[in-house]
């Protein structure tokens, strides 16, 4: 398995900078995004498994930018980070497409946990969609 | 009209309390993982990595600074807390504008505002409803904040006359849609209701009516003597 590009989003940029060169120091490519509207753009122009948004951000807020992203890169696998004990905001998040969501502060090796599982189950479907296309194609070749 | 004034009372308690609780568990996320980071770069030292070490002095100094925003934000809650100790008392209304602004910013900054502060430096010292004041404060930041539905800045300043105190809370391109209306009647109301029980000058029985004019002025006028 490929190690996952992941795109953090948060306002705190302390937060960000320390986090991506503990996710960086353990082989992830991470890009640190301080608000949705660059997370947007970035998740435009490169290819990412795991974006890792928190909820509370000025302007356009996590679920906000969460909608966008999957109107825009549907494939994307998103990790919602609500606040501590913020539960109601994490089960929002997954109704509106999240894959999942952790309370800040968070632990790491639950955060490396889900960002695997997350790269994973992007890794089966996209087997599974060329899986399909081989199947499709063979059926209209008749072989 | 007692039960809506606690309604009100504690809904604002509530909104302000959850901004606060919300800034600092950011301090806690940032030292949480500063402190992973140090035990990440340890163990490198550990190994031989000498790299570390600057880094490491680096997160150490990371620490500090959110240790001192975290001092700030208890200190800030810390005086909250305790202006409903007393009834009425004597207060430096800078203070308490400083404390609110910067408690009502962090919801004010998911709307895209920012708030800039011009207080002059001579305090403002004043004997009154502290919370009350507070209130309708955080009231006006708020309502400054949706009037300006792009985002923007809100300035808030304050000025000093001989038996006037007053604090201008103002913003480029206000908007007013049916919430900043239906914000602005509310405030409006409060201020009518609430305008003479306000302020008193302890022993003295001297009122010192708010007034409020908008885009926003609370004004403190000594009246009455």
């Amino acid at each position: 398995m490929t190690l996952a590009k992941v795109l953090l989003v948060d306002d705190e940029e302390d937060f960000t900078n320390v986090l991506s060169q503990r996710l960086i120091a353990r082989g992830l490519s991470v890009e640190c995004a301080a608000n949705g509207r660059t997370a947007l753009q970035k998740a435009r122009e490169m290819d990412f498994d795991i974006a890792i948004l928190d909820y509370w951000m000025p302007e356009m807020d996590g679920l906000a930018t969460l909608k966008k992203l999957r109107e825009e890169c549907p494939h994307l696998h998103v990790i919602m980070l609500t606040g501590h004990g913020d539960v109601k905001s994490g089960v929002e998040a997954m109704k509106q497409g999240a894959k999942d969501y952790l309370e800040k502060p968070a632990d790491l090796q639950e955060l490396l946990a889900k960002i695997s599982e997350a790269k994973s189950q992007k890794e089966l479907l996209f087997e599974q969609a060329i899986e399909e296309k081989i199947n499709k194609i063979m059926g209209v070749k008749g072989w | 009209m007692n039960e809506m004034r606690e309604d009100k009372g504690l809904a604002f308690f509530g909104r302000v309390t959850a901004s606060v609780s919300h800034e600092m568990n950011n301090v806690l996320a940032i030292v949480n993982e500063l402190a992973g980071l140090v035990n990440d770069l340890l163990y490198g030292l550990k190994q031989g990595d000498d790299n570390g070490l600057e880094r490491l002095g680096q997160a150490a100094e990371g620490i500090q600074k959110q240790i001192r925003r975290g001092e700030e934000i208890v200190k800030r809650m810390n005086r909250f807390a305790h202006s409903v100790d007393d009834p009425i008392s004597e207060f430096d209304l800078h203070v308490v504008i400083a404390d609110m602004a910067a408690m009502a910013q962090r919801r004010a900054a998911l709307k895209g505002v920012r708030f800039e502060t011009m207080l002059c430096q001579e305090p403002i010292m004043i004997t009154g409803v502290r919370f009350e004041i507070q209130r309708l404060a955080f009231a006006g930041f708020e309502l400054a904040s949706s009037a300006l539905a792009g985002g923007g800045t809100v300035s808030i300043a304050s000025r000093r006359l001989e038996n006037l105190a007053e604090i201008s809370i103002t913003a480029a391109a206000w908007k007013e849609n049916g919430d900043v209306l239906k914000m602005k009647s509310e405030l409006s109301a409060d201020m009518r209701r609430l305008n003479g029980t306000l302020f008193w000058e302890l022993g003295t029985a001297i009122n010192f009516p708010l007034v409020l004019s908008f885009p926003i002025a609370l004004s403190v006028e000594k009246r009455g003597q």
